[in-house]
């Protein structure tokens, strides 16, 4: 098929100029830096702006000039008033914008541009001028990209930076991610012991003789307690119908007691301030017993089942100390009263360091590796054992 | 009316919910561990707010707004049509019956209108001059309407584009002339210029408008359904966006411009040339995402942007992959990452510029990604910590969620199926993956239909730095982001 050319194609190759300049026979006037009125021979002409000889006049680039452009044609002639603003000065050729173009001004020279595109004005140079120009331009070649020692030393130093959060964001993933792979630990575990709650013989003042943290013997008195005679004879004086004089004796008169320990201990706590009147059997010291060693009970789900075996090493820690300590299961029973489905088998541990008497009661925490020849990784996290505190301590 | 394949894919995901509602055990909601719940769900709150603003608003533009708009633009009658309609058209290597079809349709709009036209047809083959003026001859041959073309060499679309723009612009188009930019794929509907080109006439300070867009896929179902959930959703935040009059892109398929903007040599600039200095991949230009160079360009220069939900345009997409994942992943890259190469310098232009809105809206597109791994990734590691249940309970809710977010889409006017929500969550999961990835990775940029590349010319230390920088990125971001999620659960 040969293509037939039609008027109505044009061919457009033009890359490097945002407007077609024509060259058409017209004069500027406009008023110089002087503020005279000159003339300026125009060499082209588009859409945007005009390129004029400056003729020997001085203007610097950015200058405002008002004044009007005279296109003359075999006869005919058109002025069109207009604002410029000067964009490049060479010794022969100026070049300046159109400001502001009004309407008026736009329609004329798009009229005389076309008109003069479309062949109704023509020149002969023109013709052959387009027709012998190269139809295609190669790519301009994108400006250097090398980047300044700044900006590399940023991105450089923005990157390090990053890579350190990173580093440390990546380590705490990995550790949670390996304690929750490989590490197994008790939902809930205590340090229990030999452990004496002392309870009051008859309701009375109290009166310790020990502090917290004191050792007593078998036997030795704990604190003493001043019971009124009234309170011990109360029925029977009900039952008498005594005077209001002789109860009143009775008032006055106290029978004394002592609180005596139980074994030869280690006073845990007081649970009853000095001089408070304190009610039969209600419990005023925690001992426990110094000869006796401390164990951990610790509480595990029941598909641990398996890898719970007396022997097996396990790793403890206990609340209120930095390091874990190694130990060993010596027992695996089934949970007393309720458990929950995380509870359901409790396991009794013996630390190979032994725990000292002041960490019974305290909350723990029992883990193992699965499977058993996974590395452990440093101490464990504490977290386990805060959750723990809000439990209640087994007693 | 529903097909009976349809009706089983209903069924299928109705019962799929109903199985995970019986997985789930009764004590699901445990209250031990409400702390990391209740941060999940002010996440959620915050995400499904915005998707209910977003619908809300479109629903207001579609029934409201819109509608007034095109009252008045029909009211103004003939005074509101355009001096000159120009259809530019750029086409690189397209199949010939495409080709064919696409200018077939560009002519017969041009002589439909009954307005002075031009079609440029900026292309590159030889083949396809011959081809469009045969068209030319054939269907107009009284020469109503005018035929430029622009013959470049094949350097880019980018190029083609800014070519066609500056034989309009000299043209010295007039005043209210408009200029519709239509891809080389893109079959135009009949009258479409004359149902949109009034909108401007209405709007005045809207330099640009997009339309809605439907499409038929050449390949498998999956993608086929894909493609129309893309497109349903993209209707809805067109229409959401189009309230402020900030459409957020002026889609490359086909939008139409005010001549004087087209013509004007920052516009001109803006699209052939556009690049962006990043502090560490240093700077480079855009290659693939000219609709959001036009955005910019018009975003900076003052102009809104608008959205005509009524008129469409029709679309061949060919998946640049046989295999739905390694398409839709070429697919995402492609779109997130001009997205994104736009985000950072969209959001400085201010929100006076923008609004507040859409000010916002450009920065949510850098948290979305997390946000919606933040749900997946919590009840993954709290199904570790704490049992499967939290898993299965999610899995539930993002079931239930995303049949509701159908049933939304479909109340804007787009037909769904019951792939939707299946694939609603596959876009959002692999989606955020995708984004994440080219976040970091702007610089790497490809057309999915051709094997164009950029090509920078960096020295050696350039090229690895980036290459692993980037990755030192991706990683960091994605510790962070498992980090606070562990310390989260």
């Amino acid at each position: 098929m040969t293509a037939r050319k039609s008027p109505t194609v044009v061919h457009e190759s033009e890359t490097q100029r945002q407007y077609v300049r024509v060259q058409i026979p017209a004069r500027l006037r406009v008023q110089d830096t002087g503020g005279a009125n000159v003339t300026h021979k125009v060499h082209d002409l588009s859409m945007g702006g005009c390129s004029f000889d400056p003729d020997g006049h001085t203007y610097r680039k950015g200058q405002h000039l008002g004044g009007a452009m005279h296109v003359s044609l075999e006869g005919i002639g058109i002025t069109v008033p207009m604002k410029l603003v000067v964009i490049r000065v060479d010794a022969d050729n100026c070049a300046a914008e159109f400001e502001e173009l009004t309407p008026n001004a736009t329609a004329s020279l798009r009229q005389l541009i076309s008109a003069y595109l479309s062949g109704e004005i023509v020149n002969a140079d023109d013709v052959l001028h387009t027709v012998s120009r190269d139809n295609f331009t190669a790519p301009r070649k994108s400006k250097s990209t090398v980047r300044t020692a700044a900006g590399q030393s940023r991105a450089l130093l923005g990157t390090a930076l990053s890579l350190a959060v990173g580093l440390v964001a990546l380590t705490y993933v990995a550790s949670e991610l390996y304690g929750l792979l490989f590490v197994t630990s008790s939902s809930v575990a205590v340090v229990e012991g030999a452990y004496y709650p002392v309870s009051m013989p008859r309701e009375g003042t109290f009166r310790p003789l020990v502090a917290e943290g004191d050792s007593v013997e078998k036997g030795a008195p704990l604190a003493t307690f001043e019971t009124p005679m009234l309170e011990i004879v109360r029925n029977e004086a009900l039952a008498a119908n005594l005077s209001g004089e002789r109860i009143e004796q009775l008032l006055e008169n106290t029978v004394k007691g002592t609180v005596t320990s139980p074994c030869n201990c280690l006073v845990q706590r007081q649970l009853i301030g000095d001089g408070q009147f304190v009610g039969k059997g209600q419990p005023v010291f925690a001992l426990i017993d110094q000869d006796d060693e401390p164990f951990v009970v610790a509480r595990f789900g029941y598909k641990r089942l398996n890898d719970l075996k007396p022997g097996r090493a396990v790793s403890v820690s206990v609340a209120g100390r930095d390091h874990a300590l190694d130990g060993e299961i010596v027992r695996v029973d089934r949970a007393t009263g309720v458990a929950s489905s995380d509870a359901i088998l409790e396991v009794t541990v013996k630390t190979t360091q032994a725990l000292p008497s002041t960490f019974i009661n305290r909350p723990a925490e029992v883990s193992m590796m699965t499977p058993d020849f996974m590395p452990r990784l440093g101490d464990l996290k504490p977290r386990a054992i805060t959750e723990a505190f809000a439990e209640e301590p087994q007693s | 009316m529903l097909s009976f394949q349809s009706l089983l894919g209903w069924a299928t995901y109705i019962a799929g919910l109903l199985l995970l509602a019986g997985l789930l055990p009764l004590t699901h909601f445990d209250p031990e561990h409400a702390e990391f719940i209740l941060i999940v769900g002010a996440v959620g709150v915050w995400r499904y707010s915005l998707g209910i603003l977003h619908f809300l608003r479109a629903q207001y533009f579609l029934h409201r707004a819109y509608p007034k708009a095109r009252r008045q633009a029909i009211a103004a009658g003939e005074a509101a049509l355009p001096g000159h309609v120009y259809l530019l058209v750029t086409s690189f290597r397209i199949q010939a019956e495409t080709t064919a079809q696409v200018y077939r349709a560009a002519f017969t709009e041009a002589l439909a209108t009954g307005l002075p036209s031009t079609v440029v047809a900026s292309i590159v083959e030889y083949a396809d001059e011959a081809l469009i003026r045969d068209l030319h001859r054939r269907i107009d041959p009284d020469g109503t309407v005018r035929l430029k073309i622009v013959r470049i060499a094949g350097t880019g679309k980018r190029d083609g584009l800014a070519h066609g723009f500056r034989a309009i612009s000299r043209d010295n188009p007039l005043p209210d002339a408009v200029v519709a930019v239509i891809d080389g794929d893109t079959v135009i509907e009949r009258g479409i210029i004359r149902k949109t080109a009034p909108l401007f006439h209405v709007l005045p300070k809207v330099g640009a408008l997009t339309t809605n867009e439907f499409c038929s896929v050449d390949g498998s179902a999956t993608m086929r359904e894909w493609h129309r959930l893309r497109f349903a959703q993209r209707h809805m935040y067109m229409c959401s966006m189009a309230l402020s009059k900030r459409v957020l892109t002026l889609t490359g398929r086909m939008s139409l411009f005010r001549a004087s903007i087209v013509a004007s040599p920052e516009f001109i600039d803006d699209v052939q040339n556009d690049a962006i200095n990043h502090w560490r991949l240093g700077h480079f230009k855009f290659l693939t995402g000219d609709d959001k160079s036009s955005w910019f360009s018009l975003m900076r220069m003052g102009h809104d942007t608008y959205y005509a939900p009524d008129a469409a345009i029709h679309t061949v997409e060919h998946p640049p992959d046989k295999s739905f994942w390694r398409a839709s992943r070429k697919l995402m890259f492609r779109w997130y990452g001009n997205s994104l190469r736009q985000n950072s310098r969209a959001t400085a232009l201010g929100v006076s510029r923008l609004g507040g809105f859409t000010y916002y809206m450009l920065w949510d597109q850098r948290v979305s990604m997390w946000t919606s791994l933040f749900g997946l990734a919590v009840s993954i590691i709290g199904a570790m910590y704490y049992g499967t249940a939290i898993f299965v309970g999610y899995m539930l809710w993002i079931g239930l969620t995303r049949l509701i977010i159908t049933l939304a889409l479909r109340l804007s006017g787009h037909a769904v199926g019951p792939a939707f929500p299946v694939l609603l969550y596959y876009s959002q999961i692999v989606g955020s993956l995708v984004k994440i990835y080219v976040f970091n990775r702007l610089d790497r940029q490809s057309w999915t239909r051709q094997d164009t590349k950029l090509i920078r010319e960096l020295g050696r230390y350039q090229v690895s730095f980036n290459k692993w920088s980037s990755r030192v990125m991706t990683v960091t971001a994605a510790s962070v982001f498992l980090a606070l999620t562990f310390f989260v659960v």
